[in-house]
């Protein structure tokens, strides 16, 4: 088992660094840089070169890749080009919103996912069952973004009940937090919540149809019963593997959500780092989320171990 | 009886006199955006901004939000009213200038207090400029200069040759000269400040980045007792607190406004302007002028350089379709010859050279073409959807010189890789975009020779500009840019097309006491 | 490396679930009848005759400026609207399909082609397995959507470009879908092998391996196709996307945006028809599922 974590790690940290200096490189390789978004719009070509100066963007890329990436070692990502604050500041800023939206999404994602798919599959053949899956569907097949654009017309200006956008920070209360929450988070979801329907029906359907439970039926045990405890833990193992799929979708579709919705995350802070060219930030995101979605992975792992006493790791 | 009746009949007509002088007083107090009402002080304007300043030290950017939130914190030596007219902030008074232009005298204003409790003087003057010249535009206007402090509250500015616009520099919100400490300066040096410690009405409380800009009431602001006009005269600061919230989305920004999570949208669209002045709960304001919106023309690109193709493009451009295309709705810009729009007041009104602007002339395009040295090789306009109204503007643009015979080519990038490519003088023939207009054409960008197109203009022009540039007395500039400007479209240099202004979206319990063409939130107050 | 994150709807390996009873698979014909498969295919093959149609079907180009006709409602010249530049909104949106079914089908083919090349190669090559799973999960390391952005603003916007990144994000997911099937199938060959001739045969693994992995992959590949029309649909709103003068239902609704009060048939034409395309791929893709792999029917 600690050989199985040691590995895992190492290949975290592998892939952290392949991630990184993949990014390094191709990020300088489209053209322009942070002075664009520094200066004015009609900014003159000699303000540009001065400051391009005093950034010293003019270094060759070797240099710049050995002053990073000595720093990335001692644990220092260096400073935004743009905010002037350090790497780990910014993204430690813009970590809570992120953090919370993609809790948020997926708890919906699993409450609405399991709950509908628990009950088209009892409901199985009936309209019932019919109309889960058709929403199901839909969630599959609608853009998160617009879903988001036509949930702000109707419920903050509309009906004025919940914030167009924006972020309530946890120490403000936490009310606050979910009130700015709910359409994000419903928005992002939703089509997650379509996949872990589908999943779900699936896989219980499969679980009603096993030997051990006509056995608990035949033995008088309430139905309800019989799915709850015996047929839904056996089908939950397909859907954890979904669901931690799901985290990894969600991940991306957390990039449109912040932007629609104005939420100061980090999948914004990613967006408005590559518009402004600003290096530091850009590499030290993206080996941040690379290594956030690594641990993701490892724990829906070990969640294996928990629930099916057949896997083994070595 | 008759007695109580009378009495109690008196007694209602009293009552009623009252409550209708109540009314009719609570009538007059109500106001809409436009009627006058009392100030009330306090509370917090939530003003969403479009996204993250880079830094709120107009010496070492000049984007315009900069400009706008750092106005609030720190001053200039002086300011325009509505007229446009330069009058005194910091400085006592307008500056001596010496018979043969070289001297510049400025009195400082006495017993103004900066946000950490120091006073003013003419030491602090000095410094800025200097880091100013260092820095920002002061590098053109006072290179060569010497700045010095006569005494404790007189500037003397020694030139070697006159700049004509050396006072208006000085009074020019894009111009960027503010006032800064010799102490913040001595400490902070070339970085940027981003803790300025100001003269202003309000002061910086705190910056999150990438979110907000908080600003506080500055409690011992020392200021003018004018009435407000434009950048001058008093600055009230009714309000308590400003918060600036970076919300990049532009819709998201007016949805915010709408429901009521800002009290204003800053840069709200054109599309919506109908629809906020026809609402209860908001309004549009649009500030004017904003800015020019032309084609640029690289002329150092070799096809660019024939004079009657560039005629051609000109002749050919129908620029109301266009405008209308750009921006949604014909309120938000106003087609005019003059270069120098008329609300900047006396400098330059002057429509000479407008017989060639806007002709929307197929048939003379065409002509012209022909004329030229045209073959067929494609025009390269660069823009960004980054900024949706250059976009649209060069699809517009395209398709009206497509149709006199032109062969063009439309680079989409993002705003970061255009402005590269619009550096690089073999990447680019016509860039089409808003540019800042200002009360003297030696800052406006892409008259002069130094800018990034390689204008240089014909002789006549440049000879034009030169005496411009030396020239301080008033009448006789307006008589040389006149002659320029229209030199400026027979070369047809860049192509006017129009003033466009910027639409600030209000809820309506927001009263400004007096506008200006930057955003202020001072004199400015919440029901 | 966890044998349980064989990845991808409908993967072959998925452990845990009991074998069940076995079913006789519904032949393929009976599973196109089905109500909701019969509704995507006729949805799909409407779409693509939509795009292939184009040219004849509409008033006017998708590029063609008419200023002062714009914003107009649906009408009878403009059965869908203009927009903002006066363009026929009908026109864009047939044409826009163009966009999505190149990229759709493109990617999806790409990705499966490609995916189950490096699967069954390295399936073959055992070292082989270590590094390219390696570089696989390093492209699987960042989400779809940041993966695709970066590659797009380092190569520029072409439509060639789109497929080329939108294929690089979904290759390791099918990749691990074949993988999954090729260890299993493997296994099962070698067994065999040993038991009767000794080492087996390339060939013989080839032949046995290969229809192993068509299956799963098939799926995964109209899976594939669905959640590409929306990640390039997602990219053309983020600005990313297609270049301009290439129409694109996420183009056009993110043109629509700023203007949904004023012109919501900006909006809902485009987002419709993008949600019904990908709606029909889906519900083939579920009749696919129930055809061909009876351990994950309905």
């Amino acid at each position: 088992m600690t050989a199985y974590l040691l590995r895992r790690f190492l290949s975290m940290l592998a892939t952290m660094l392949v991630v990184g200096i993949v990014v390094f490189f191709v990020i300088r390789s489209v053209p322009g840089d942070v002075t664009s978004a520094l200066l004015g719009q009609d900014a003159t070509p000699q303000q540009i070169e001065d400051l391009r100066r005093r950034l010293n963007l003019d270094q060759p890329w070797p240099a710049q890749f050995a002053a990073w990436f000595g720093g990335v070692v001692r644990g220092d990502l260096g400073n935004s080009t743009y905010m002037r604050i350090p790497v780990l500041q910014a993204l430690a800023q813009r970590l809570e919103p992120t953090a919370m939206l993609a809790l948020a999404a997926t708890l919906v994602a699993v409450t609405l996912g399991i709950g509908l798919g628990v009950i088209a599959a009892v409901r199985h053949g009936t309209v019932t069952d019919y109309a889960v899956m058709v929403v199901a569907m839909l969630g599959l097949s609608l853009p998160t973004f617009w879903l988001g654009l036509l949930m702000i017309m109707l419920f903050a200006v509309t009906l004025q009940w919940l914030p167009a956008a924006g972020y309530g920070a946890l120490s403000d209360g936490v009310g606050r937090t979910v009130r700015y929450l709910v359409m994000p988070a419903v928005a992002l979801g939703f089509s997650q919540a379509a996949v872990i329907a589908r999943m779900t029906r699936a896989s219980l359907l499969d679980a009603l149809g096993e030997d051990f439970v006509r056995t608990a039926k035949s033995k008088g045990l309430p139905p309800a019963r019989v799915v709850l405890r015996h047929a839904l833990r056996n089908a939950l193992l397909p859907v954890l593997t979904v669901i931690g799929l799901s985290i990894a979708t969600l991940a991306g579709g957390v990039v449109v959500t912040e932007t629609v919705f104005n939420i100061p995350g980090a999948g914004r802070l990613v967006i408005e780092s590559v518009q402004r060219r600003d290096y530091p930030v850009l590499q030290g995101a993206v080996i941040a989320v690379a290594a956030v979605y690594a641990l993701i992975n490892l724990l829906v792992d070990l969640s294996y171990l928990a629930l099916d006493p057949r896997v083994r790791y070595s | 009886m008759v007695r109580h009746t009378t009495k109690r009949s008196a007694g209602i007509l009293a009552v009623a006199i009252l409550v209708l002088a109540s009314l009719f007083g609570l009538a007059f107090a109500q106001g809409g955006a436009a009627a006058p009402g009392t100030p009330v002080s306090g509370g917090t304007l939530r003003v969403a901004i479009t996204g993250d300043p880079p830094t709120l030290d107009p010496h070492t950017s000049t984007a315009v939000i900069v400009l706008e939130i750092a106005s609030h914190v720190s001053e200039y030596l002086y300011a325009r009213d509505a007229g446009g007219t330069v009058t005194p902030m910091l400085a006592a008074a307008l500056p001596t200038i010496s018979a043969d232009g070289l001297t510049y005298t400025i009195p400082v204003r006495e017993g103004v207090v900066f946000h950490d409790g120091s006073s003013l003087d003419a030491g602090d003057v000095v410094d800025s400029l200097d880091r100013w010249r260092r820095l920002g535009f002061g590098k053109g206007v006072l290179a060569g200069a010497t700045i010095a402090a006569a005494d404790d509250h007189t500037v003397v500015i020694t030139l070697p040759a006159p700049v004509g616009i050396l006072t208006g520099v000085l009074g020019w919100t894009e111009g960027a000269a503010v006032i800064y400490s010799s102490e913040q300066i001595a400490a902070i040096g070339d970085s940027p400040n981003d803790a300025p410690i100001g003269t202003g009405p309000y002061r910086l409380a705190e910056w999150t980045r990438g979110q907000e800009v908080v600003l506080e009431r500055f409690d011992g602001y020392v200021g003018l007792t004018d009435a407000p006009s434009g950048d001058a005269g008093a600055k009230n600061a009714y309000l308590d607190t400003i918060r600036f919230i970076a919300v990049s989305d532009a819709a998201t920004r007016q949805a915010g406004l709408e429901s009521g999570e800002y009290d204003v949208n800053y840069r709200a669209a054109a599309s919506d302007l109908e629809y906020m002045n026809a609402s209860d709960s908001m309004y549009a304001w649009l500030m004017r002028p904003g800015y020019n919106y032309i084609a640029l023309i690289n002329h150092a690109s070799p096809v660019m350089q024939d004079l009657k193709l560039r005629q051609a493009i000109q002749a050919a451009i129908d620029v109301y379709p266009l405008m209308l295309g750009a921006f949604g709705d014909d309120a938000v810009f106003a087609l005019t010859p003059t270069i120098v729009p008329a609300e900047y007041g006396p400098m330059a009104n002057t429509t000479a050279g407008a017989e060639l602007y806007d002709q929307h002339d197929a048939v003379k395009a065409m002509q012209l073409l022909s004329e030229s040295n045209y073959d067929g090789q494609t025009i390269r306009w660069i823009t960004s959807r980054d900024f949706d109204y250059q976009y649209r503007g060069t699809l517009i643009a395209v398709d009206q010189t497509d149709a006199i015979g032109l062969t063009s080519e439309i680079i989409v990038r993002d705003w970061a890789t255009t402005v590269a490519t619009r550096a690089d003088p073999t990447a680019w023939d016509i860039f089409i975009g808003n540019f800042t207009i200002a009360p003297e054409p030696e800052m406006i960008s892409y008259l002069n020779p130094t800018y990034l197109n390689g204008y240089t203009g014909s002789d006549e022009y440049a000879a034009l500009l030169a005496e411009l540039k030396t020239t301080a007395d008033p009448d006789r500039r307006v008589a040389i840019w006149s002659d320029a400007q229209a030199a400026f479209y027979e070369d047809a240099g860049a192509i006017q097309m129009a003033n466009t202004f910027l639409v600030n979206g209000y809820a309506s319990d927001v009263h400004v006491e007096a506008r200006y063409f930057l955003f202020q939130a001072w004199n400015t107050w919440k029901e | 490396m966890s044998a349980l994150q064989g990845g991808g709807l409908g993967s072959a390996a998925v452990v845990g679930v009991g074998a069940g009873a076995r079913r006789r698979t519904p032949p393929l014909m009976k599973v196109l009848r089905r109500p909701p498969v019969a509704f995507g295919l006729t949805v799909f093959v409407v779409v693509v005759a939509m795009a292939l149609l184009a040219p004849v079907i509409t008033p006017s180009g998708p590029n063609d400026l008419a200023i002062l006709d714009r914003l107009k409602p649906p009408s009878a010249g403009h059965v869908m609207g203009t927009d903002d530049l006066g363009r026929d909104v009908w026109s864009r949106v047939a044409f826009g399909a163009r966009l999505s079914l190149i990229v759709g089908l493109s990617t999806s083919l790409l990705s499966a082609v490609i995916g189950t090349l490096l699967s069954l190669v390295a399936g073959y090559y055992r070292w082989l397995d270590e590094i390219v799973m390696r570089i696989l999960d390093g492209l699987m390391a960042l989400p779809g959507v940041l993966l695709a952005i970066a590659i797009m603003a380092a190569i520029g916007p072409k439509v060639i470009n789109i497929v080329i990144a939108l294929t690089l994000v979904y290759l390791p997911r099918c990749a691990r879908v074949a993988r999954s099937a090729v260890l299993v199938v493997r296994e099962h060959v070698y067994v065999e092998a040993a038991n009767a001739l000794g080492a087996p045969d390339r060939s013989i693994m080839l032949r046995h391996i290969l229809p192993g992995t068509l299956s799963p992959v098939l799926i995964q590949a109209t899976y594939v196709f669905a959640t590409a029309v929306l990640l390039e649909a997602s990219l053309s709103f983020l600005g990313t996307g297609a270049p301009a003068h290439v129409p694109s239902w996420g183009g056009m609704l993110a043109e629509g945006r700023v203007l949904m009060r004023n012109a919501p048939w900006m909006t809902i034409f485009p987002g419709a028809v993008l949600a019904l395309t990908v709606l029909s791929v889906n519900m083939i893709g579920d009749g696919l599922r129930d055809a061909l792999d009876p351990r994950m029917r309905k």
